[in-house]
């Protein structure tokens, strides 16, 4: 967890430097606050109190505080991180046990309780270029795509925490905490429809592969959240599914959805998923 | 130790090389030797059973017993003399045509057959169909296909009886990652607080530590930590300090990548800590694989060791309490029978005709 941590430092990194400061306070409530909760839940379940113990705390911290948006109030942080360790995690039976990858179910939560302090409006940008795309009109990609929301393939930040996303994750396939399966798997469940809807850039087409990969929380999800050993199935063809799956529903419901990205409650099917499909196999792996 | 000295400390008669098969497996038996490579069998009752079954082959086991235990090798390194000539004793003994003694492809012994298998090749039924290309039935022994396979410290406990004389009353013993000559019958306290015993790590030991903190034996099906005041027994083949911390299982599967035998130890460690029962747990080999792969450092070949012993104690449990239900009903029978014919007999009395 400890590398998993440190794989997550050029995607902050990153998300400071295109977003602002504003990010770093975000990630230090996010920090203080799952520290608490943490304290909190294990002293009400009388386990020795230290925090941060098992450092997945501080993963799910700064998972949640990179899904909000930037300028979101640091209020919908605290309420996120909650619901992530409160909710989706201790209540589960704490670490190992819980069914839902904790950050994601705490960022789905707020998501749907508050969507306007979610809506990705930004001061500078106007919409995010998930929203931009998705409600241009009659526009084609190109038209749409030159708009100030967009940068060199992704949305302007939103492609710079993705490439810094991605180095992260080379660094943890490189140090093998994570297998290159699920990462390849979502990366081409989300890549495959798009390329198949992508005709060369019309009025009805929904944005290649290369601006799914690079928008919104895509290499976040590849790499470090739905690779969550917790939450994902166990088998190597199941795990080819469980990606599968997460990088499809990404992109539909980018592209049908009303939700400015689709990842958390991809993932969040996808561990449903992955329990039925681990039952699948009895005691033994296949 | 001094040919003099140890003619003084022998138990019996030294015997010759070539003694006859009765008389040799009746100085095992008295010597007390058993499987000192966790097994704990009684050898003299093993060698019985193989010539039994007319055994062609006897391999002497040196393999790694378990990860991080070194006993063996390092016996091998220091009387390979004597582990030779223990396997010869049984061989001659067996009337056994083959002898082997395997050892890790990256040792020398001298006369040694070098298995150049990934761990757990020491595990019998890999070990045999190496060697012999024989293949144990899945319920069944190495005796049934012919092969009596015995560790090398047994081997040695074997000449040490016959040539020496002598019984056995010590081991070597990878205590705390040292190899040490360990009397049986000695504390696992004492043992670690031995200044001899290495680095140590974790709390000092107290009386009645528990799970995690205390002790960990293996060789023996003992379950999971053992406490203070438990020994050093035959088939103790390591011994060291509780893992001091263990996290959660976080599910990473690395336990079922190294599972030799396709197991899900992650399931097994969920039927553990629910106490629930699980029948797969009786297809592990207790290699260990799963716990030296654990990141969370969970101790899982121990685990599913408690889970073997729990179940079989439900068992015979169940097994009890069925034959005390039987002998229950059946002195319920046995009482109703007995007053039904004293009322019979009553009232035969009181309906016959007064003789007066």
């Amino acid at each position: 967890m400890d590398r998993v941590l440190i794989a997550l430092v050029p995607a902050v990194a990153a998300a400071t430097w295109a977003f602002g400061p504003l990010v770093l306070a975000q990630c230090a409530v996010a920090l203080i606050a799952g520290a608490a909760f943490d304290v909190l839940c294990q002293a009400l379940r009388k386990r020795p109190v230290r925090p941060f113990l098992d450092r997945s705390t501080p993963v799910t911290c700064l998972l949640i505080a990179l899904g909000v948006p930037p300028l979101a109030p640091l209020w919908i942080v605290v309420v996120a991180v909650a619901i992530a360790i409160v909710l989706a995690k201790e209540l589960y039976g704490g670490l190992g046990r819980n069914v839902f990858n904790p950050a994601m179910a705490g960022y789905a939560a707020v998501l749907v309780a508050y969507p306007q302090a979610l809506a990705y409006i930004d001061a500078t940008t106007g919409a995010t270029a998930l929203d931009a795309l998705r409600f241009r009109g009659g526009a084609t990609v190109a038209d749409a795509t030159s708009g100030p929301a967009f940068g060199l393939v992704g949305g302007t930040g939103f492609e710079l925490v993705n490439v810094a996303a991605l180095l992260g994750g080379v660094y943890l396939l490189l140090v093998r905490v994570v297998h290159w399966r699920i990462p390849v798997a979502v990366l081409l469940g989300l890549g495959l429809p798009a390329a198949i809807f992508y005709d060369s850039g019309s009025s009805a087409s929904l944005g290649s592969p290369f601006f799914h990969w690079f928008a919104g929380a895509s290499m976040l999800a590849a790499f470090f959240i739905a690779t969550d050993p917790v939450t994902a199935p166990q088998g190597a063809g199941h795990q080819w599914l469980f990606g599968l799956g997460i990088g499809a529903v990404v992109f539909l419901i980018r592209s049908t959805g009303s939700y400015p990205d689709g990842v958390a409650f991809a993932v969040l099917l996808g561990n449903l998923a992955a329990h039925v499909l681990d039952r699948w196999h009895g005691h033994r792996r296949p | 130790m001094s040919a003099e000295l140890v003619a003084q400390n022998a138990d019996f008669t030294p015997l010759a090389r070539d003694a006859e098969s009765a008389q040799i497996i009746e100085r095992i038996e008295a010597a007390g030797i058993v499987g000192m490579g966790g097994g704990g069998y009684p050898t003299a009752r093993k060698i019985r059973e193989a010539m039994a079954a007319n055994a062609d082959w006897v391999i002497g086991n040196g393999m790694a017993s378990e990860p991080g235990v070194t006993a063996d090798t390092a016996l091998l390194r220091e009387h390979a003399d004597e582990v030779t000539a223990g396997l010869d004793i049984v061989a001659r003994c067996t009337g056994a045509t083959h002898t082997a003694l395997a050892v890790p492809a990256d040792s020398d012994v001298p006369g040694g057959t070098q298995v150049g298998l990934a761990y757990p090749a020491g595990e019998e039924k890999k070990l045999v169909a190496h060697l012999t290309g024989r293949e144990v039935p899945t319920d069944g022994y190495a005796s049934d296909v012919g092969v009596l396979v015995l560790n090398v410290s047994t081997l040695f406990a074997i000449h040490d009886a016959v040539i020496r004389g002598r019984a056995l009353r010590q081991r070597l013993v990878t205590v705390a990652g040292t190899d040490r000559w360990v009397g049986i019958g000695k504390p696992l306290g004492d043992l670690l607080q031995e200044p001899s015993a290495g680095e140590r790590e974790g709390p000092a030991p107290r009386k009645k530590e528990t799970a995690n903190t205390g002790y960990r034996i293996q060789g023996e099906l003992t379950g999971r930590d053992v406490a203070y005041d438990a020994t050093v027994g035959p088939s103790t083949f390591s011994v060291e300090l509780g893992r001091p911390d263990s996290w959660a299982c976080i599910r990473c599967g690395w336990c079922a990548n190294a599972c030799p035998e396709g197991l899900a130890p992650e399931r097994l460690h969920r039927a553990f800590e629910a106490d629930a029962t699980d029948t797969t747990v009786f297809d592990c080999i207790e290699c260990g694989a799963c716990t030296a792969a654990c990141p969370s450092r969970l101790d899982l070949v121990n685990e599913f060791r408690a889970i073997k012993t729990r179940m079989r104690r439900e068992e015979i449990a169940m097994e009890q309490a069925e034959h005390a239900r039987q002998r229950s009903a059946a002195r319920t029978e046995r009482l109703a029978r007995a007053a039904d014919k004293r009322d019979r007999q009553r009232t035969e009395r009181m309906n016959k005709p007064r003789q007066w």
